[in-house]
């Protein structure tokens, strides 16, 4: 690993300025836990790291009725798997969190960090997304909010400016349900080969706010936004699941890797994107009796 | 003997109080690397170390001239560099061109990226069945063949001419990693006597030393090898890793020198288990006896010897499985390549050889339309049988009762269902589960010719205590508790009265390998009757003292009794001391004498047997497969340790598990692939399945009260007999390894729509 100067803001504004001062060089880390193996692999040399985790702007989680849940960029995956704040508004969150890494790993690795990374199969991304989530990003000009899935570019491209930071993510209050089933060889510890999130209610028997997306089968995790389209204010039975979940497959765009082929993505998709609506649908039946 | 006692290292492990070679630190410590090829196969043209040396804080940058000894090392044959030299050949990615010794270990690293080598690349030979293409290049000038090993039993055209019915098949095994937890590391210093000692966790601490001496040009006495605890070997830890780097550096620098692998160094480097190519052709009447085994191997021995021939000749000799065959050809093609090179590794050839095998008679069962237990139950190996290299079995042969029993437990729990026949889960139509069942065989210690001892010293002391030493290693396995268990036992001592010292070359006699299964046998005979020449010694002194015949003196708890006294055995030892005798003993034990491949008569002189079930759910949609239960059934013909026994069984069947379903070590071009660990997936805990432990006792007559080995076959049938059950459950038979979810679901998907595949 190249020698690099190690910075350790106390705050926000600090941080910011550092990140000015620095420029193209610096590179921001929280968990580190994946910068740090691509420094020692030597496929990064920053000049200077700007440590994150001292900030106090960044962490914490909070609900508020209005708002939802608020949910700091560095914190920790732990923290959010633990969080009563999250397990009352957003179980899917902390379910999605207790399927990453080890446990090691998670009481590093940070919210921020999984989604700034960037990677395809952030495990993150495909829950914030149905969520409805929004990205408040800072930088010299101010804050600025966009929806979670406007946030990925390309694999490792994000819409951060230069200058700017991922300060926290807002999840608004939900009626729905989601759920995001993950698919890897040994359930835990690897990354997702595909990862499909779904957000549905269900409203006198009609589908509402039918949100699906996925992750690993595309440069950026995406919506499948015709199963959605045929979804939403349906009646769902078992043949409209069906091919709800053919459309998902058909909308995404896997590549064959050493972790999966294209067909075994696409395929995972179906599966998984089916096996979820059954889920939800079947769980919001039996909350729509109560 | 016979009951439960917790390993005496166990506490120190959990807690963290026990050291492993990193633990240690000496004054003036120094850091060494090496600067690995990072090519597969070229020739080193040009190697600058000068910016290296330049920089401040290394102590010491070695090339392959300043070896003062022999270049090679090797366990059997001395065919890997220490260091490759300028003009000389790289042959795998992890030959090392350059040691650096320096101050701390980021500038050993700083100084490995200032060395400028340069490489003529040469084309790669990337797999055994290629390796032996006329035409393929040579990675060693005397030709890619590291051994061509023959099996041959009968007349193989007669027994195929005799056949009803003749199955062939051809099977791959990965290259695998052992993944022991503490990557490798060597510590060495030049003592005041001008003597090197090197501190690391070894299988075979006097090869280490042997190995050292020659490199350094030392006579061997001059080196001393100090085992330290070792975390995990499974055969990894048998040939030299940093040893000689280190005590090269420290000779140098006349400091201390430690040689510390990161994890990315030691997946690159580290001997692995061989990747196979495995052709099985069985030959059976109708009524399933069998009449013909041809089988024909290729063993991918990598870059360099290691152990390569003999673990392919153990892969050879038992890929026809414990059975009775009368016609036999057996051929295998053990080859150089430019892959990382193959060694020792739990099950020694034996895995990959069992789950060929295994596998075959399943589907020989298939096609006869026979069970698949009562095929083998059938040509099971028994008393009285004669193995494919002509060995007639005598004593010890449980496969039978294995069968037996492992085969009512699981119809047991298959509560009356056939076990073989695919079961929906109740509620999930996309999952079914089956059960499958494999047999296996392997013999304890090394056999085919290969004199095998193991020296051990017990000393007794005033204050009633007692000292095993032996060399022989704690991998992890439970020597200690079952040499502790065995002294304990022949000297009438309460267990914590008796001391293990293992592993040092200075102050323990020679174990012999760690290796084969053989420790407890071995290792263990030679504790047992040193412990025995003490305690008549014992017997002797108070004999004459009370004036009653030596076999008049009884042992108990920590006394002797004689003449209605009851002497405390470290009173005893005083009485000889005052005499001038010795309280102690060293035993040189010999095991049976065994026989070369080829020239018939016994090969080895014990087997143990095992027979596991294990039933697997598999989902259809997806290809995961979760194994629920495994059985498993070892003769290992009597306990020492059951605790230390449900250990190795346990940790067996999550090791074949591994194997069969996550786990490979993948190498492309001669490249590494898997550099972390992160890449190599080992089950975890939640892969973990119920595992209901059988114990078969048919004692072998020489074994310490009768036992045999149980490191290695608690690991060997448990992959055949899940991919065994995926068959069963899904009909799609499984001839690579590891079992991959992806290719699995395409193969059930296109049975129910090939249109969609």
């Amino acid at each position: 690993m190249q020698p690099f100067e190690y910075h350790s803001p106390r705050s926000l504004p600090e941080a910011l300025r550092l990140l000015q001062e620095l420029g193209d060089g610096a590179r921001l880390i929280a968990g580190g836990t994946d910068l740090l193996l691509r420094m020692k692999q030597g496929q990064l040399a920053p000049r200077a790291l700007i440590d994150l985790r001292r900030a106090a702007e960044l962490h914490g989680i909070s609900f508020s009725p209005e708002e939802g849940l608020r949910i700091g960029a560095a914190v920790t995956l732990r923290e959010l798997q633990r969080s009563p704040l999250v397990r009352d508004h957003c179980p899917c969150l902390c379910e999605t969190a207790s399927w990453m890494a080890s446990e090691q790993v998670r009481s590093l690795a940070t919210v921020g960090g999984n989604l700034c990374n960037a990677s395809p199969a952030a495990d993150l991304a495909p829950p914030l997304m149905v969520l409805d989530a929004q990205a408040v990003l800072v930088g010299p000009q101010g804050e600025r909010r966009l929806p979670v899935e406007a946030f990925f570019l390309g694999p490792g491209q994000t819409a951060l400016d230069r200058g700017e930071l991922l300060k926290e993510v807002l999840v608004p209050p939900t009626p729905g349900n989601a759920l995001y089933l993950k698919h890897a060889p040994r359930a835990f510890m690897d990354i997702a080969v595909v990862g499909v999130a779904v957000h549905l209610r269900m409203e006198r028997g009609l589908a509402r706010a039918v949100r699906i997306a996925l992750g690993a089968v595309g440069p950026t995790p995406l919506r499948a936004g015709p199963s959605e389209a045929l979804l939403e204010g349906s009646a769902p039975t078992a043949s409209l699941l069906e091919e709800a979940a053919d459309l998902a497959a058909r909308a995404c765009s896997p590549i064959d890797d050493l972790r999966g082929s294209a067909w075994y993505r696409r395929r995972m998709v179906r599966v998984l994107t089916r096996r979820a609506l059954d889920r939800l649908c079947a769980a919001s039946l039996v909350g729509e009796g109560t | 003997m016979g009951h439960v006692v917790p390993r005496p290292d166990a506490v120190a492990k959990v807690t963290g109080a026990a050291r492993f070679a990193d633990d240690y630190d000496f004054p003036g410590l120094l850091h060494g690397r090496a600067l690995r090829a990072g090519v597969p196969h070229a020739i080193l043209k040009r190697l600058d170390v000068a910016k290296a040396k330049d920089l401040p804080g290394v102590v010491a940058v070695l090339t392959a001239e300043d070896i003062p000894g022999e270049r090679n090392h090797g366990l059997v044959i001395h065919d890997w560099p220490a260091l490759v030299g300028v003009g000389e050949k790289v042959r795998y990615v992890g030959d090392a061109v350059a040691l650096v010794a320096a101050e701390r270990r980021e500038i050993a690293t700083q100084a490995l990226e200032l060395i400028e080598a340069e490489y003529e690349p040469l084309p790669v030979v990337s797999d055994p069945v290629q390796a032996r293409q006329p035409d393929a290049p040579l990675v060693h000038e005397s030709g890619n063949l590291l051994k061509h090993i023959k099996v041959r039993k009968g007349d193989i055209e007669e027994g195929f001419a005799q056949a009803e019915v003749i199955l062939d098949e051809v099977y791959h095994t990965p290259t695998m990693e052992h993944a022991f937890m503490e990557p490798e590391c060597s510590i060495a210093r030049l003592t005041a006597e001008g003597r090197i000692e090197v501190y690391v966790g070894s299988q075979i601490p006097y090869a280490d030393r042997d190995q050292i001496a020659r490199c350094l040009a030392l006579p061997p006495e001059k080196v001393r090898v100090i085992g330290t605890l070792i975390g995990g070997g499974f055969g990894g830890k048998e040939d030299i890793a940093g040893q000689i780097h280190a005590a090269l550096l420290a000779q140098a620098t006349g400091r201390p020198v430690k040689v510390l692998y990161d994890r990315h160094e030691s997946l690159l480097v580290h001997p692995k288990r061989h990747a196979t190519q495995i052709r099985v052709r069985l030959g059976v009447k109708r009524d399933g006896t069998l009449v013909a085994a041809q089988t024909e191997l290729y063993g991918d021995s990598g870059a360099y010897a290691s152990l390569g021939e003999k673990v392919m000749t153990r892969a050879t000799t038992h890929s026809t499985g414990p059975y009775i065959v009368p016609h036999v050809k057996a051929d295998c093609y053990a080859m150089y390549t430019n892959n990382p090179p193959s060694g020792a590794f739990r099950g020694f050839g034996v895995t990959q050889s069992c789950f060929a095998v295994e596998s075959a008679m399943d589907q020989l069962a298939e096609r006869l339309g026979m069970d698949p237990v009562e095929l083998r139950r059938k040509n099971a190996l028994r008393v009285g049988s004669v193995t494919n290299t002509g060995q007639l079995l005598t004593e010890s042969v449980g496969l039978l009762e294995c069968i037996d029993r492992v085969e009512a437990e699981m119809r047991r729990l298959s509560g009356g269902r056939d076990p073989f026949k695919p079961q929906v889960v109740p509620g999930a139509p996309n999952r079914v589960r089956a059960w499958g069942l494999a047999v296996a065989f392997k013999n304890t210690g090394l056999g085919g010719g290969a004199p095998d001892k193991a020296s051990a010293e017990v000393e007794l002391f005033t204050d009633g205590t007692a000292e095993v030493r032996t060399s022989s290693a704690e991998i992890g396995q439970g020597l200690v508790a079952v040499l502790q268990m065995i002294a304990a036992e022949e000297l009438s001592l309460p267990l914590e009265k008796v001391r293990v010292l293992l592993s040092d070359t200075d102050l323990t006699p020679d174990g012999g390998p760690t290796t084969a299964s053989r420790q407890t046998y071995v290792t263990g005979n030679a504790v047992r009757l040193a412990s025995d020449v003490v305690r008549q010694a014992v017997a002797t002194t108070l004999a004459e003292k009370y004036d009653v015949p030596p076999e008049g003196v009884r042992f108990v708890e920590g006394l002797a009794q004689v003449n209605g006294h009851s002497v405390p055995l470290g009173e005893a030892v005083a009485m000889m001391k005052a005499e001038g005798r010795e309280p102690k003993a060293t035993y040189e034990y010999w095991a049976p004498k065994t026989q070369p491949l080829g020239t018939g008569g016994d090969m080895h002189f014990a087997y143990s047997f095992a027979t596991q079930a294990a039933e697997v759910e598999v989902d259809l949609e997806t290809g995961e497969v979760r194994v629920l239960r495994v059985i498993a059934a070892n003769d290992v013909g009597r306990v020492i340790n059951p605790l230390g026994l449900q250990g190795q069984i346990e940790g067996g069947v999550m090791m074949g598990l591994g194997n069969a379903l996550t786990e490979e070590f993948i190498v492309e071009e001669g490249r590494v692939i898997t550099d972390r660990l992160a890449r190599y997936r080992m089950p975890s805990i939640v892969l973990t399945p119920q595992i209901i432990p059988i114990v078969v006792e048919h004692p072998t007559g020489e074994g310490p009260y009768g036992a045999k080995g149980i490191g290695e076959i608690s690991s060997i049938p448990t992959t055949p007999a899940i991919t065994n059950a995926v068959y069963h459950a899904t009909g799609v038979r499984v001839k690579r390894l590891p079992v991959d979810q992806d290719w699995l679901a395409r193969e059930i998907a296109r049975r129910e729509r090939p249109q969609d595949v």
